[in-house]
């Protein structure tokens, strides 16, 4: 089997013959992947991504430099999660140049292979499974899709849905402890109410995303100090979606959002097919 | 380049350099494709590497903290010796730390492994080494 290189100029960043981090693969794209100044897409560590192909396969990789390495768990914590920052920000980066124009299989953070040649025996031995993983996606992206909420903003009267005559004059409390068992029950009510609102939106806005998408994923809820949400997140779904549903699905359910009410929806990507490709193996049959 | 640049909020203006990095985490260090291992390279060296980059995130306790514990469920990893799992069954920390420290065992283990192999013979291919050879 021929490993032709690709018909361009990539030979501005030789093949160092070192191991390779792996980003993804692909269907073999006309040249190697750019930035927006046309310069050579950096990759982990600045170094400048390649194509690596074999047949009508590709994959994107980036060489890395062994004594980098050695320092890994090696440094203070700080540069640590910078540098684990840094790593899967690129990754994402390498990985959604490619995606925006063809569909792509992207790699679990920190593949790494011993050297370009092994890339290519690995593109050369699943080419069956990758064709197959490739057509299953094709046209198809990731959508992010979180929901959560806050505490609505005008405190009790919205929860409590008048079920008959208005509220208009409130009975004056007799002692202060049933004026105090009575706010503790209206506070319990409260939560209550605000659990069951919660717990609609979740089911509206998954019903309102499955007829645009082909499958889902429920991803954990967001909660650490990381997690940058309005609120309490609440739903954190994964919808494989078709290119030409994006915007239906977008509108279908971001419109169940209501701030004031404590509802709130945020949607993400495309991305890349993570949360959905299944794995490569060789030999797959 | 954001389909949904006419979104409400912030959040839903796409990805690129702005994407939450927590959105980021949880789909590369969880997601994506996990090679089998059953490619007829190198193995030993891939695994070397690979491990070793992953040593790295399993010690970040912030992406823990995220509830993010990929390599607990990682087949590339946990398909190795792992012989009590469920023993470990405190808090995070010590979890993450018998963690790492296996993950250490396995590097070192790998690493002498190469180091024999290199010394004793001439490279004759990419057979896995896996045979101890008795001391």
């Amino acid at each position: 089997m021929t490993t032709a290189p690709l018909p361009d100029d990539d030979l501005d960043t030789p093949d160092t013959g070192g191991p390779v981090y792996l980003y993804a693969v692909t269907r073999a794209p006309a040249r190697a992947p750019r930035d927006e100044t046309g310069e050579p897409l950096a990759g982990v560590a600045d170094a400048a991504v390649r194509v690596v192909a074999s047949d009508r396969i590709a994959a994107l990789v980036s060489p890395v430099d062994p004594r980098h390495l050695e320092m890994v768990g090696q440094r203070p914590q700080e540069a640590e999660l910078a540098w684990l920052e840094h790593v899967a920000r690129t990754h994402n980066a390498v990985v959604e140049s490619a995606f925006r124009e063809t569909t792509v299989l992207p790699m679990r953070i920190a593949t790494v292979h011993p050297a370009e040649e092994s890339v290519r025996a690995f593109l050369r031995e699943s080419a069956d499974a990758i064709h197959a993983e490739l057509a299953r996606l094709d046209g198809l992206v990731e959508v992010g899709v979180k929901a959560y909420r806050t505490a609505p903003a005008a405190a009790a009267g919205t929860d409590a849905e008048p079920s008959g005559n208005p509220p208009a004059a409130a009975p004056r409390p007799d002692s202060p402890g049933r004026a105090y068992l009575e706010a503790r029950r209206a506070r319990r009510r409260a939560r209550a109410d605000a659990d069951r609102d919660a717990a609609a939106l979740v089911r509206s806005v998954r019903e309102a995303a499955a007829p645009h998408a082909v499958d889902q994923r429920a991803h954990r809820l967001q909660t650490g100090e990381l997690a940058a949400g309005p609120g309490e997140n609440i739903a954190n779904d994964a919808w494989l979606v078709p290119r030409a549903a994006l915007l239906e699905l977008h509108a279908a359910v971001t419109v169940l959002a209501d701030p004031a009410a404590g509802r709130h929806v945020e949607v993400t990507g495309p991305w890349a097919p993570y949360s959905f490709v299944r794995p490569v193996t060789a030999d797959a049959g | 380049m954001s389909l949904f640049g006419d979104g409400p909020g912030p959040a839903a203006s796409g990805q690129g350099s702005s994407a939450n990095l927590a959105d980021i985490l949880e789909r590369v260090l969880d997601k994506g494709v996990v090679i089998a291992g059953d490619i007829q390279i190198n193995l030993l060296d891939i695994e070397l590497l690979t491990i070793k980059l992953r040593l790295l995130v399993a010690s970040v306790d912030k992406a823990k903290e995220m509830g993010i514990d990929w390599w607990e469920h990682d087949p590339s990893l946990s398909s190795r010796a792992r012989p009590q799992a469920d023993a470990v069954d405190g808090a995070a920390t010590p979890a993450l730390e018998a963690e790492n420290q296996q993950l250490r065992e396995e590097l070192r283990q790998l690493r002498g492994e190469l180091r024999a192999r290199e010394l004793d013979q001439s490279p004759s291919g990419a057979k896995t080494p896996k045979d101890d050879q008795a001391p």
